[in-house]
């Protein structure tokens, strides 16, 4: 454009001198004709104003042309230059017309553009310095000489150091005493190799703890594409550790209670064949006993010598309970207790219990009431409940004086339960020795184990029992004033058929 | 009466024997289930005592034998159980056609009232 504009004003400067030589030529031509002269005059005159005036024109366009379109021009190439300098900071004001003004306004978009992404990339490089130093993981930068150029703030703190204490020192600072050598070792075969695998390792803290981590190590590079340190990102796993210790500390419980239960399932066979054997020898020995014992059977028996065949009796009695008893409290313990469920009146058990007892009763001079009211009915096992309230009353018995005795049997209704008591007047039971009153072989006086009949297990059983059926047993005991045993059993079956 | 023992402990049957002998009854003794089945199928017995626990053959092997030949209804029975078992077993052996179960150690005087009701049922 420039170029045209120049070669315009030079064309129409030509023509004005042109004219103006051709001008003086022909008055040098014809000086002598005063006419010529004149007509000449009157002809070059308009050439000679055109070109004056083209002259005038053209300047005026060219200074028009330099301030509207150079001038700005220069600018955005001034601009330009301070922008391949890297200088973003540059101001464009959109002056001129038409295509220079585009050019300008593109120009000053395309620089808003560049500062935009410039914030951008600074933005960014901040993120990831923020992100490098507060990363979870701990990021190091170990030189091939085992020096740590770099490390992140919370390798530093993790360990207890700043970041400048960390830098220069050795990387088996912080290694654990017992993964020392696997460190140099894996740092020894990267070296080599320029390979590094995950690696568990146990790192130290300044106040000598340690804890384990898992390594995962990356190359370093220079310019030249050689190796001239390594990035290590360190994982602590202390939770991930503690976990899966845990995990493998469950199996282990977990391999134990088979075991266990394995245990218990030979204990319970082996309780069960040893019940066995020891009441097949008690048949005979009872049964011989028997024979000896009726009259006339095997020919009549001197007083010493029937006295001698009953104590052998009744002792065989009291092994054949212990035994059963012994045999029943291991069931109930390992839950293998089978209970046969009907529906029957507890109201007429207890009249029966009532009944059966009786004659005892009036032989010890026992007073025995039975204090059942309404018609109360449950689904359990029937006989299981009968052998708890025998076994609560044979206890009763056991622990009442003769002669002024009372005894008390019943059974009532007590939120959907029904709750079942026996209560004595006896001897009580003394506050010590109450909350280990349903525990295996206990008796409360030790020396009353001998005169008594049971076994020390009856209590224990009871409370298999009972709570085999869902229910619960309970106390209340003053010493001296007497004991009262109760339990109850739920009206809606809640328990469940343990099978063996 | 003539009475069937099915019996491997022979301290226990020759004192059941004994006992039934000195009652005045006829009491053959099998000390395995076995001989106790072909007993019962040769035989009439107004009562056989079972016991459960014997070795190869034993008191079920037994029961069940009977059972597929048609001679439980026919032979009253009384099994003699050892403590382990369980009621429900008991019940399901009476279900089948056994008369009673009596658990072990037996008593005489009792065994010899179960007999009597089973030869009266």
């Amino acid at each position: 454009m420039r170029i045209g504009l120049q070669i315009a004003i030079a064309a129409s400067m030509f023509t004005v001198i042109m004219t103006a030589i051709g001008y003086v030529l022909l008055v040098q031509l014809n000086k002598a004709d005063p006419i010529k002269m004149e007509e000449l005059t009157k002809n070059i005159t308009p050439i000679f104003s055109f070109g004056i005036f083209i002259f005038i024109v053209m300047a005026g366009t060219m200074t028009f042309l330099i301030h509207s379109i150079t001038n700005p021009v220069k600018k955005l190439r001034d601009a330009a230059d301070k922008i391949a300098r890297g200088d973003l900071d540059v101001k464009i004001y959109p002056k001129g017309t038409g295509e220079v003004r585009d050019l300008a306004i593109s120009f000053k978009t395309m620089v808003n553009t560049l500062r935009k992404s410039g914030d951008l990339q600074t933005t960014a490089a901040e993120k990831y310095k923020n992100l490098y130093e507060t990363s979870p993981f701990l990021y190091r930068t170990i030189t091939l000489d085992g020096l740590i150029a770099e490390c992140n703030k919370s390798y530093a703190e993790r360990l207890g150091y700043t970041v400048e204490e960390v830098i220069g020192t050795h990387y088996n600072k912080y290694t654990a005493p017992k993964d020392l050598k696997a460190m140099t070792d894996s740092f020894e075969r990267w070296k080599l190799t320029g390979i590094a695998k995950d690696i568990e390792i146990w790192l130290k803290t300044r106040d000598g703890t340690t804890f384990p981590t898992l390594m995962t190590i990356s190359n370093f590079y220079d310019e030249d594409g050689s190796v001239i340190g390594r990035n290590s990102i360190i994982r602590d796993i202390s939770e991930i550790y503690e976990a899966r210790k845990k995990l493998e500390k469950d199996a282990l419980m977990e391999l134990q209670l088979t075991e266990i239960k394995k245990m218990e399932k030979l204990k319970d066979e082996f309780v069960s064949m040893m019940t066995h054997e020891l009441k097949t020898p008690l048949t005979p020995i009872m049964g011989h006993c028997e024979m000896l014992k009726e009259s006339g059977l095997l020919g009549d028996l001197n007083q010493v010598q029937l006295d001698s065949i009953n104590t052998i009796h009744e002792n065989a009695h009291r092994l054949e309970r212990l035994i059963g008893d012994a045999m029943l409290a291991q069931r109930l313990e390992i839950g293998q207790m089978n209970f046969d469920k009907q529906k029957f009146e507890v109201t007429k058990l207890m009249s029966e219990i009532h009944n059966d007892y009786s004659k005892i009763m009036k032989e010890k001079q026992i007073e025995f009431v039975n204090s059942t009211h309404g018609n109360l009915i449950l689904w359990t096992d029937k006989n299981r409940i009968r052998q708890v309230i025998d076994n609560l009353i044979q206890n009763a018995v056991d622990f009442t004086p003769k002669n002024d005795g009372r005894i008390e049997i019943g059974a009532r209704n007590e939120d959907g339960k029904i709750v079942f008591y026996v209560k004595d007047n006896g001897m009580g039971i003394p506050k010590e020795v109450q909350p280990i009153m349903f525990k295996k072989f206990y008796q409360v006086d030790a020396s009353h184990r001998r005169k008594h009949k049971g076994t020390g297990l009856g209590l224990v059983i009871c409370k298999g029992i009972v709570e085999g059926l869902g229910g619960g047993i309970w106390f209340e005991s003053e010493p001296g004033k007497g004991t009262s045993f109760y339990f109850a059993i739920p009206e809606e079956v809640l328990w469940q058929n343990k099978l063996t | 009466m003539h009475l069937l023992l099915i019996e491997d402990n022979d301290s226990i049957s020759g004192m059941i024997a004994q006992y039934l002998r000195l009652k005045g009854h006829d009491c053959i003794v099998a000390d395995n289930g076995k001989d106790g089945l072909a007993q019962i199928l040769s035989n009439n017995y107004d009562v056989a005592l079972l016991d459960l626990a014997m070795p190869e053959f034993s008191g079920y092997d037994v029961i069940e034998s009977l059972e597929t030949t048609g001679k439980l209804k026919e032979q009253k029975l009384i099994v003699l159980t050892a403590s382990s078992i369980t009621e429900g077993k008991m019940k399901e052996l009476e279900k089948r056609g056994v008369y009673t179960c009596i658990k072990k150690p037996v008593q005489l005087n009792d065994l010899m009232k179960v007999i009597q009701s089973c030869v009266d049922a």
